[in-house]
């Protein structure tokens, strides 16, 4: 079974580990000692039941109610695999959430309806993470409906609201669903909820199972092999994975940045060898020439159409921490000083341009990155993993960003 | 293979006697050898105490069974190797755990 | 279906297994001839044309399962292994279960201080342990082993995180991925050799293996792979995880230990 990556977005106090305690026993998924389990420690703590306490976690996150990293919960519905990831909310975690988000696929937003609560600052700001980090898919659970009597104007006022933002950055509307939900209670998660009745769309697993039956795939006919480094018995062989297209034996290929031009004469795939191979496959290539002593984070790629390596790229960017001093970035493998120059802050709670001349924690920009070598890449919308990079400052980890 | 009479297990029973006595990694080494020709298939290690020591491995011994599941002898599990003392469940390669 | 899944499990360890030897100087992988490790070594070879190009260490109290030394000598033979013995000595002074405890720790990281191993391969499983959920496939540890979980380095995009300073080293998780029918179908499919003791005899079997002293068998009639996977697939995912098995979870904690993630 195909397991499907699911990321949980939202605010910290949203609902996210409850949805997840809530849909692994509604799936049956956890049996009922772990539910005992997870009662009896929130009687010990003084709570009501609080079905979060279900996934596997510290004692430490439980006594303090929120996520601390990375969380992941496995659920079969209708015969598709569901790998639930939930990152934690609290702002100076970001860094994590940005760390689990990048193996989804698809995302569930969280908002809660809860009187106070609604869309937030970090609601809005994971939802343009979310768009930055590829996703294309987004269901939007809006969750506390018992808590507001299951009030329709409520959860129409939320869709409104969330809808516009979400064509403001550029998501396509067509792609993001709204459920209403209560995880505490269960509404609209496996069953439809008798206390909504006008709500008439699908629950909340109805709608992951079906954009995971209509998630599309990048298909991208261009050859390109992300190098990761030389061959241990070859001159002429590097060791590399097919990020998208095909080699073949025989074809004419071009290692880049260093622009060698080769033919292709051997091709191994995970100790196989092969006439071609395809994307996802990690391939040892034996050429016609000697490969450089250098190759780690080069690409090689079909003859025609090969990228243009370059010493400058025009980045969007998500910044975790103030940029300060000597910034680097690193991509597949790759580890290059910048000089970075911030052409326009943009405030990820609108997606519009603001006027501050450098972007603060938790803001975006668009700049122009000077690189200290000429490197290979690409618009993150051709091939994702040639387009994407991580910021780092001061030897920290400073932010991510994606070519535009 | 064994020959049969039962020779090789009066041999390996001899070997035991003296592994309880001197449990030097020679003697394993031998014993080892001789184990091959046996009719000892199968073993069961018993714990005597909790592992929490040296001692725990001493008070400690694996039961040797045929291919009937008898039980043929019985043997220390640790070996003096100079002046430590050491696990020695290695020299038993060859057998399988009696699961009965 | 099976196998496009695995075949992504497959790619993806091959890639971290092959980033691994190429991003760090001098790198080594814990091998307990287990079905976990023992398959992060077919995943090796293939990665790197049939051969696996570094050390794999086996850390070992001298009370392993006869099974499994012979399994350890045949199949370092025969795809011509680099092993490495390790002796963890059982001493007086150590309480509970200090045979695979404490120990073991003392002589890895002598052994890797000794040898400069700056990256060491573990076989852990992200169904082992809820631990693990916290795990990266690349994880550093500071001269002490001690792995701070609450600040880990983003991981994201195949960019791995690197060395925390001069003395410490990265754990690098190849099989985080797997749960453990993946592993037993990848067994399957690509004829990974077993140690025997996984299947059952007079209705016996081990899930999975420590030393004599810390391994319980469990009651099954599963005696070859598909009746394993058979098994897996019939019980739920808790029986799976082995909460129900006091003594088992005792021996992950203390595996989980004895790797310094305590």
């Amino acid at each position: 079974m195909i397991v499907k990556n699911v990321t949980l977005l939202g605010h910290k106090d949203h609902g996210k580990s409850t949805l997840i305690g809530q849909m692994l026993i509604q799936t049956k998924t956890v049996t009922q000692d772990r539910i005992n389990e997870a009662k009896k420690i929130s009687e010990n703590l003084g709570r009501p039941f609080e079905p979060g306490f279900i996934l596997d976690s510290f004692s430490e996150e439980r006594e303090n109610a929120m996520t601390i990293d990375t969380t992941r919960a496995e659920l079969t519905y209708k015969g598709l695999a569901f790998e639930f990831i939930d990152v934690p909310g609290h702002e100076e975690l970001i860094k994590n959430m940005i760390s689990g988000a990048s193996y989804a696929e698809f995302a569930v937003l969280l908002v809660s309806a809860a009187p106070e609560e609604g869309i937030r600052d970090q609601t809005k700001r994971h939802l343009f993470l979310a768009r930055m980090l590829g996703i294309k898919k987004l269901i939007v659970a809006v969750n506390k409906m018992d808590m507001i009597k299951y009030d329709q104007e409520a959860f129409n006022g939320i869709t409104a609201d969330l809808s516009s933002f979400i064509r403001n950055i550029g998501f396509d509307e067509g792609n993001a669903t709204f459920v209403p939900i209560s995880a505490y209670s269960g509404d609209n998660i496996l069953e439809k909820s008798a206390n909504m009745q006008w709500y008439t769309g699908r629950t909340l697993l109805d709608a992951l199972y079906d954009s995971a039956e209509s998630a599309e795939s990048n298909v991208n006919p261009s050859l390109r092999v992300l190098v990761q480094g030389k061959s241990f018995d070859s001159e002429n062989g590097i060791m590399g994975k097919v990020l998208c297209g095909e080699v073949k034996v025989g074809t004419r290929v071009v290692a880049l940045p260093e622009s060698r031009n080769y033919t292709v004469k051997e091709i191994v795939s995970q100790g196989e060898q092969v006439q071609s191979a395809h994307a996802g496959d990690n391939v040892d290539l034996e050429f016609d020439g000697k490969v450089d002593e250098e190759v780690r984070g080069s690409v090689v790629a079909d003859e025609t159409g090969a990228p243009s390596p370059s010493d400058e790229i025009i980045g969007k960017l998500f910044v975790t921490k103030r940029f300060n001093g000597n910034t680097l970035i690193k991509a597949n493998g790759n580890e290059m000083r910048c000089k970075i120059n911030i052409e326009q802050v943009i405030d990820p709670t609108t997606g519009n341009a603001i006027k501050d001349s450098k972007p603060e924690e938790l803001q975006a920009a668009i700049a122009n990155i000077k690189l200290e070598k000429k490197a290979v890449f690409e618009k993150s919308e051709k091939v994702p993993e040639l387009g994407r990079f991580l910021v780092y400052s001061d030897n920290e980890f400073a932010g991510i960003g994606i070519v535009e | 293979m064994v020959l049969g009479f039962g020779g090789s297990d009066k041999r390996i029973k001899e070997i035991a006697e003296q592994l309880w006595k001197e449990p030097e990694e020679e003697h394993w080494k031998e014993f080892s050898s001789e184990l091959g020709k046996s009719k000892i298939k199968y073993y069961k290690v018993v714990f005597g105490d909790k592992l929490s020591s040296e001692k725990g491995l001493k008070d400690s011994w694996a039961e040797l069974y045929n291919d009937k599941y008898e039980n043929v002898t019985k043997v220390p599990i640790f070996m003096n190797k100079g002046k430590q003392v050491e696990g020695a469940t290695y020299y038993l390669k060859g057998l399988q755990v009696n699961n009965k | 279906m099976i196998m496009q899944e695995l075949k992504k499990l497959e790619n993806k360890s091959v890639f971290i297994i092959r980033e691994a030897k190429l991003n760090f100087k001098n790198i080594a992988a814990l091998w307990s001839m287990g079905k976990d490790s023992t398959t992060m070594l077919s995943l090796a070879r293939k990665a790197f044309k049939g051969k696996v190009p570094f050390p794999v260490i086996h850390i070992d109290n001298g009370i392993d399962f006869p099974e499994t030394y012979e399994f350890r000598e045949e199949l370092t033979k025969k795809w011509n292994l680099d092993t490495i013995v390790l002796k963890s000595k059982i001493k007086s002074e150590m309480s509970g279960f200090a045979c695979c405890g404490e120990n073991k720790t003392v002589a890895l990281k002598k052994f890797m201080n000794d040898n400069g191993i700056d990256g060491l391969i573990v076989s852990i499983r992200r169904d082992e342990h809820g631990i693990r959920a916290k795990e990266r496939y690349v994880s550093p540890r500071n001269e002490k082993f001690e792995w701070n979980y609450k600040d880990q380095p983003a991981e994201l995009w195949n960019n791995y995180s690197s060395k925390l300073d001069k003395k410490g080293h990265v754990r690098i998780h190849p099989l985080l991925d797997w749960n453990e029918i993946d592993i037993w179908n990848y067994v399957k499919a690509e004829k990974v050799p077993m140690n025997p003791l996984y299947f059952s005899r007079n209705g016996y079997r081990y899930r999975s293996l420590g030393c004599t002293h810390c391994t319980v068998a469990l009651k099954s009639e599963a005696k070859n792979i598909d009746d394993i996977i058979k098994e897996l697939e019939t019980t739920s995912a808790e029986e799976r995880s082995g909460r129900q098995q006091d003594k088992e979870k005792e021996y992950v904690m203390e595996k989980l230990r004895a790797l310094g993630y305590m």
